[in-house]
């Protein structure tokens, strides 16, 4: 990631949690939170497939980081500390509502409906807009039927850009497996999506997938 | 769906790149030499291309997923900054009116120092007046002392004068009283007599036969 010439002189993620670690630092703590807050609300909006609840996550991610800074270790990465935590609630968030929902898959879709009407693109036509809308909302149900740990590789290379390395670092496995993981996710997500592509009916047949070991 | 390694799909190749490589290849994550060899085997592989087709059909569907722009978090963004923004406006506005005020505050210094002084003033003449005070008093106290001691030898002096008086009025009187009985005494003793006398004629008056022996 190419840093600008203002980020050259502005301190690094880690200088501002070693502040914040050690002083308790608020200014170093605001500092994070400016710099790493949209990234992860759209994390949280990607692996739970709805944008309210991000907002909420995001919080409360940022919560447990400060909570946690006596944790993190200054050998390792701020970022990847702040992507585990946040990957961590949001687990957390989809197993408690599908819990709640007595395991039903169409019961988060169902909840997550006028969500995902938010989640559509800008700066579209309405009658392209509602398509895109549309393909869009199969796109996170079908992402939403992945098992976490493809989803969760899925959401960190393909929407927030991190390098296979880096999604190893924070997963804590070799980047062999997160590259496996990948492709065994955009086959399924393939297979998901099949239907549609082939403009068939848009009900999607669920697969439960196979979970790796973590 | 299990993915299908390249490698096992053609026993003879043995120079199919495997599932991570081309994932990394999907990703632009390698090296531009070994890219250029994965294009130039995606053009010759009937069997590799299909299954990265399959990949990037998935990847295209994905991106068609848009995010809206996301709102802020709901709360409140930077409030050390607010507090510090808060912080700034109380101490330019304190200057202010600290600047304003000065020659307020020059005055309020001068009266603060003349009132120092009064109280000094005060405290001494104060101080002095006690102590005068308390001298006048110690003087008027041995004053109305002496003045009672005075009073007091005065007033014993003249009541041994009325004791003496009266102790001699007394001897006076007793010695009347005295002179008075003993006249009382000889009056007695001569009536006694006269009674004694006429008692005597008496009786010789009522025993004239028998005589009568006389002491």
């Amino acid at each position: 990631m190419g840093r600008s010439l203002t980020s050259l002189f502005s301190p690094t993620d880690e200088q501002m949690m070693w502040r914040v670690k050690l002083q308790d630092d608020p200014q170093a703590f605001a500092r994070l939170v400016a710099r790493w807050e949209k990234p992860i609300q759209r994390l949280c909006a990607r692996m739970t497939g709805d944008a309210h609840r991000a907002e909420d996550l995001t919080q409360t991610a940022f919560a447990r980081v400060f909570t946690r800074r006596k944790e993190w270790e200054p050998a390792g990465r701020f970022s990847t500390f702040l992507w585990r935590i946040a990957l961590n609630l949001c687990h957390d968030e989809v197993r408690r509502i599908r819990r709640r929902s007595e395991f039903s898959l169409e019961a988060l879709d169902d909840e997550n409906a006028p969500a995902s009407e938010s989640l559509a693109a800008e700066d579209v036509p309405p009658d392209a807009q509602a398509e895109l809308r549309e393909r869009g909302d199969l796109v996170r149900q079908a992402l939403l039927d992945l098992a976490p740990p493809y989803r969760e590789v899925v959401v960190l290379r393909h929407y927030q850009g991190l390098k296979f390395r880096e999604i190893g670092e924070v997963l804590g496995i070799p980047d062999g497996t997160v590259k496996s993981r990948m492709a065994e996710a955009l086959s399924q997500l393939n297979q998901l999506l099949k239907p549609i592509n082939e403009d068939a009916p848009c009900k999607l047949k669920i697969q439960t997938p196979e979970v790796p070991a973590r | 769906m299990q993915t299908q390694d390249p490698n096992t799909r053609s026993p003879g190749a043995v120079d199919h790149p495997n599932t991570a490589e081309w994932m990394a290849f999907l990703y632009g994550e390698l090296a531009p030499e070994r890219r250029r060899e994965l294009d130039i085997h995606l053009s010759r592989c009937a069997g590799c291309k299909e299954q990265v087709q399959n990949w990037r059909e998935g990847m295209d569907a994905l991106d068609e997923w848009k995010l809206p722009k996301l709102r802020p978090a709901p709360r409140q963004r930077f409030p050390i900054l607010k507090w510090a923004v808060a912080a700034a406006i109380v101490l330019i506005v304190g200057f202010a009116l600290g600047r304003q005020t000065s020659s307020s505050a020059k005055e309020v210094a001068a009266l603060k120092a003349s009132v120092a002084n009064l109280t000094k003033t005060v405290d001494q003449d104060r101080d002095l007046n006690v102590s005068n005070a308390v001298a006048a008093a110690n003087a008027q106290t041995v004053q109305l002392l002496a003045e009672y001691a005075k009073l007091n030898e005065e007033h014993r002096a003249a009541d041994q004068q009325a004791i003496a008086t009266a102790l001699q009025s007394y001897d006076l009187r007793l010695a009347r009283l005295r002179s008075e009985l003993e006249t009382v005494a000889v009056n007695t003793e001569d009536s006694f007599q006269q009674t004694q006398e006429g008692l005597t004629r008496l009786a010789l008056a009522a025993a004239p036969a028998s005589p009568i022996p006389t002491h």
